[in-house]
């Protein structure tokens, strides 16, 4: 085979005709979500990071925010807080937490009603918010995990392939006024499908 | 951070391959393109998530699915509404190439070898695949595969001598 390693050469020097842009974005078309399944992150200074590097990265990133919001979470509510600086918003946390000094009739006797869109808040308490100070509302959607639960059948339809996204929407409001903060995370659970074409 | 869908990197390192052997074995020149399409959307629902997808598979599903089309009336239909224009191997290459004599002979020769031996050739030189995988994108042994394409490079080597600046090949017996 030596005597055509040149030949070979010449042959594999020839680069055959790149897809058009047009193609591409025909290709992206018919993938549709599915061509947003796996996704790499391009970072500002090293862009030449391995797929599957980026792919770990992927999740172990939001894993790490995941943990940091979690520990502020547990030291925002942990440690006693100055009775100057509680505001009617942290009134509606339980008496065990907040202590005896933050328990007063007005904030024990409070329900939290289903309205409320943030968990264990009441709109009553939420009401403070209408006080001036609070910047906007931050929003974060935290991938947590993702699972590729096979191929499920579809009665009347073609079989699909099932994945399961778990995030956690994290809101953060904050008034700097009156050094107050209200952090909501709420799970949620997104479940996709794609159809396949047996073939 | 930004973030983009790994089958672009994908496509953007295998697309011009797959399209070169689709050209190939599409029947009319202008299916080569829904082909790769077609073949690559079902493989890469099937393993795109994870982000490591064999070019192998799509090479054989572009296959089966030429032999498919190639007998369905649906495509018939379609085809009929298409307008085709003629085209050779050596299109499907650079348009540079055509100013290096050699290497412009060389794809016109490629173009006059059987089918069986173009394919092989294809998949092995500008696929990049080793002759395992051939043998499973094209469902052929391994003996096969390394048999067409020895004699693929033995003919090529035949039909264009190395001193070929001094004598260029006649082009009008390359179709």
């Amino acid at each position: 085979m030596n005597d055509f390693e040149q030949l070979e050469k010449e042959l594999g020097s020839c680069g055959p005709l790149e897809p058009s842009a047009d193609f591409e974005c025909r290709v992206e078309d018919a993938l549709g979500d599915s061509g947003r399944l796996a996704l790499r992150q391009l970072p500002d200074l090293d862009c030449d990071n391995s797929l599957s590097s980026s792919r770990t990265t992927l999740f172990a990133v939001p894993g790490l925010l995941l943990l940091g919001a979690a520990a502020l979470f547990v030291l925002f509510f942990s440690f006693p807080v100055p009775s100057s600086s509680v505001s009617d918003v942290e009134l509606g946390l339980p008496a065990d937490k907040t202590g005896d000094s933050m328990s007063s009739p007005e904030s024990s006797s409070s329900t939290v009603s289903d309205d409320s869109p943030i968990n264990g808040v009441s709109v009553e308490e939420l009401s403070a918010m209408t006080e001036e100070g609070w910047r906007r509302p931050q929003e974060q959607e935290i991938p947590i995990r993702f699972f590729d639960e096979g191929i499920v059948e579809r009665p009347g339809m073609s079989p699909a392939r099932q994945y399961r996204y778990r995030y956690l929407d994290e809101t953060i409001w904050v008034n700097p006024e009156t050094n107050t903060l209200i952090r909501s995370s709420v799970p949620r659970q997104e479940t996709l499908l794609i159809g396949l074409e047996p073939f | 951070m930004k973030t983009e869908p790994i089958w672009k990197a994908w496509f953007a390192k295998h697309g011009a391959k797959l399209l070169l052997f689709a050209r190939q074995q599409a029947r009319y020149p202008d299916d080569a393109e829904d082909l790769v399409q077609e073949a690559f959307v079902r493989i890469w629902r099937l393993y795109g998530h994870t982000g490591e997808v064999s070019p192998t598979l799509v090479y054989r599903a572009i296959r089966r699915l030429a032999i498919d089309w190639a007998r369905s009336l649906d495509r018939r239909k379609v085809r009929e509404n298409k307008v085709y224009t003629e085209s050779s191997f050596v299109d499907f290459f650079d348009r540079t190439l055509e100013k290096d004599e050699r290497r412009s002979a060389l794809l016109h020769a490629v173009e006059r070898l059987p089918p069986e031996q173009k394919e092989v050739l294809t998949l092995k030189v500008w696929g990049g695949l080793t002759f395992d995988e051939i043998s499973r994108a094209l469902d052929l042994s391994l003996n096969t595969v390394a048999s067409r394409y020895r004699y693929a490079l033995s003919k090529l080597k035949e039909w264009v001598p190395p001193s070929l600046e001094d004598h260029p090949v006649d082009k009008s017996t390359n179709t």
